[in-house]
């Protein structure tokens, strides 16, 4: 079936309509540019300020919505072509510029685009660690839960309801349940109750002392039964999630499995252990890039005052930079925005303002510091894995095939995935990636040297008749982040 | 929730479903199996649930999509099981 693509030009082209997006979208729109900002999902928001399916229902009052479409709101005002079910599946520089390629309405449709500026806000996801029985049908991420119950009002498992994991996004998710009215059986969280270390964090940060007390406050509203200092040790079940095993953790963070409890009739498993960037598109565009675990690993490195990457032209704004939460992603965004305008217009952004940008931007991130040092996300699976557990799950590559290609020799995450195909299949390894790094980590190769997994063209899957149309529309691009990482 | 409910074809089986919801909620309330995996042929289902782990891939009037990307439409027909033994 042949496919015809559009090709859009553009001053400033934004990827990701989320909190970081719709601000660099808007400030460069604001400030002259003209401006396209493509995004994966059906309505701009992103994930944090996500806009709920019901309308009129309860989660659409929420701050975080009205925060979605007053951003959306100002971006569209401000003059941004705002595009959604536009997937980027390649991304090239053009001489000065650049060429993107998307996927439209999950691949019906094809666009290329020439923006002679990038600002790259792709967001975070959750970064999976595995866990005896994970693969089974009812685990899902926490993440994963919030949305749900975001876009359809409750969770579609029959059953029980566990959170499990650790940070505080979990009584994020927990809030969410809460304000839909919906009930969660057990919360599982891995750090011991600390009020005491709790109250130090938060001491210095007045601001979010009331948002500090809802959340509490909401997760005693969900009716959860509460295990504070647990894992989740096993989930079980024959073709789905029927039962989940917690245990008590030591101070080390070992679960204690002789003192393992079962809880029964478990429909859900909503599990988090923390954030990683996206960085499909900054690493297929040969950005460098940096491992630092307090910022979710792998992420693209971007000045604090300019939000331009190793590339020119290139600027990074958000999660992609590290995980912060929204509100760093807020402030990264406007100055990515207002530094690309200004590249593309040939001014000079107002000193005064960046230096302003840039001090806030520094006390965003110091809280989103203090947050996960407060709940350290573990960097290794949480519990000893059985050697047949299954760790890739596009490929079905237990970890007993990925401690072997360690042990005869492979030494980065590239060489397990050429040896076991750990990484290869529909996810680009972006499920499997902290789970190999943590196997590399156990023989002596520490994340920053095991690299992360290459960019390949299409970034995502899509349907070939897509990639053929939207890449018809402009000479071959280059491929300069498909080198050694 | 307030969305009018629409009919598709699951399987073979007419399903009702709110028009403008991720087909992956509808699917998993039916069996939160939705295919199988390529080797062991073990069942999956919905991972991620934002686009990015491909573990609720089914097949939607003859394209392969992520069902927890993909609205429910009238008359859409919809077969789960990819790669059953």
């Amino acid at each position: 079936m042949t496919m015809a693509a559009d090709l859009l030009s553009c001053d400033v082209a934004v990827i990701g309509a989320g909190p970081a997006g719709l601000a660099a979208a808007k400030e460069a729109a604001a400030a002259g540019a003209d401006v396209l900002c493509l995004d994966l999902y059906d309505r701009p928001g992103g994930q944090y300020a996500m806009q709920p399916g019901d309308p009129s229902g309860p989660l659409a009052a929420s701050e975080a919505a009205r925060l979605g479409r007053d951003l959306a709101e100002a971006a569209r005002a401000a003059g941004v072509r705002l595009l959604s079910r536009a997937e980027l599946f390649w991304a090239a520089p053009e001489g000065e510029g650049f060429l993107l390629y998307a996927a439209l309405d999950g691949g019906a449709g094809a666009l290329a685009v020439r923006a002679r500026a990038v600002v790259v806000a792709a967001g975070a996801m959750e970064r999976p660690l595995p866990f005896p029985g994970w693969t089974l049908p009812g685990v899902i991420g926490a993440g994963a839960a919030q949305r749900l119950v975001k876009s359809g009002g409750a969770l579609p498992f029959g059953g029980k309801v566990v959170l499990a994991g650790t940070g505080a996004f979990l009584m994020a998710v927990a809030s969410t349940f809460a304000k839909a009215g919906r009930r969660i059986d057990h919360f599982v969280e891995r750090q011991p109750l600390r009020p005491l270390s709790s109250l130090t964090m938060l001491a210095p940060w007045p601001s979010r002392w009331s948002a500090a007390a809802g959340l509490l406050a909401d997760l005693r509203r969900t009716g959860a039964q509460q295990h504070h200092g647990h894992a989740v040790t096993r989930a079980l079940g024959r073709d789905r999630l029927e039962a989940v095993e917690i245990a008590p953790v030591d101070a080390l963070g070992r679960p204690d499995l002789s003192r393992a409890e079962r809880i029964g009739g478990v429909g859900a498993l909503c599990i988090g252990y923390g954030f990683q960037p996206v960085i499909d598109a900054t690493t297929a565009l040969g950005a460098d890039h940096a491992h630092n675990p307090a910022l979710g690993g792998w992420h693209c490195l971007a000045r604090p005052d300019s939000g331009e990457t190793s590339r020119p032209g290139l600027y990074a704004a958000g999660e992609t930079c590290g995980i912060g939460g929204m509100r760093p992603a807020l402030v990264s965004g406007r100055i990515a925005g207002l530094s690309a305008a200004a590249r593309v217009l040939g001014r000079t952004p107002d000193p005064g303002l960046m230096r302003s940008l840039a001090a806030e931007l520094a006390k965003a991130r110091r809280f989103a510091v203090s947050l996960a040092a407060h709940w350290p996300a573990p960097e290794a699976p949480p519990v000893p894995l059985p050697e047949a557990e299954v760790i890739c799950r596009c490929e079905d590559v237990r970890l007993s095939d990925i401690r072997a290609a360690v042990q005869a020799g492979a030494a980065e995450t590239f060489a397990v995935k050429m040896w076991t195909r750990a990484g290869m299949g529909p996810c680009q390894g972006r499920v499997c990636g902290a789970a190999l790094a943590a196997a590399l980590a156990e023989a002596g190769v520490p994340p920053g040297q095991a690299g992360y997994n290459r960019a390949h063209l299409p970034l995502r899957p899509v349907p070939m008749n897509a990639v053929h149309a939207a890449l018809a529309r402009t000479a071959r691009p280059d491929t300069p982040g498909t080198g050694p990482a | 929730m307030s969305a009018e409910t629409v009919l598709i074809r699951l399987n073979g089986r007419e399903v009702s479903a709110p028009v403008g919801q991720p087909l992956a909620q509808v699917l998993t309330a039916v069996d939160p199996a939705l295919r199988f995996s390529p080797k062991d042929k073990a069942p999956r289902g919905m991972f991620c649930g934002m686009g990015l782990c491909f573990e609720c891939m089914v097949e939607v009037d003859g394209l392969r999509r992520r069902s927890c990307l993909t609205p429910v439409s009238a008359g859409m027909v919809v077969r789960t099981g990819e790669g059953a033994a």
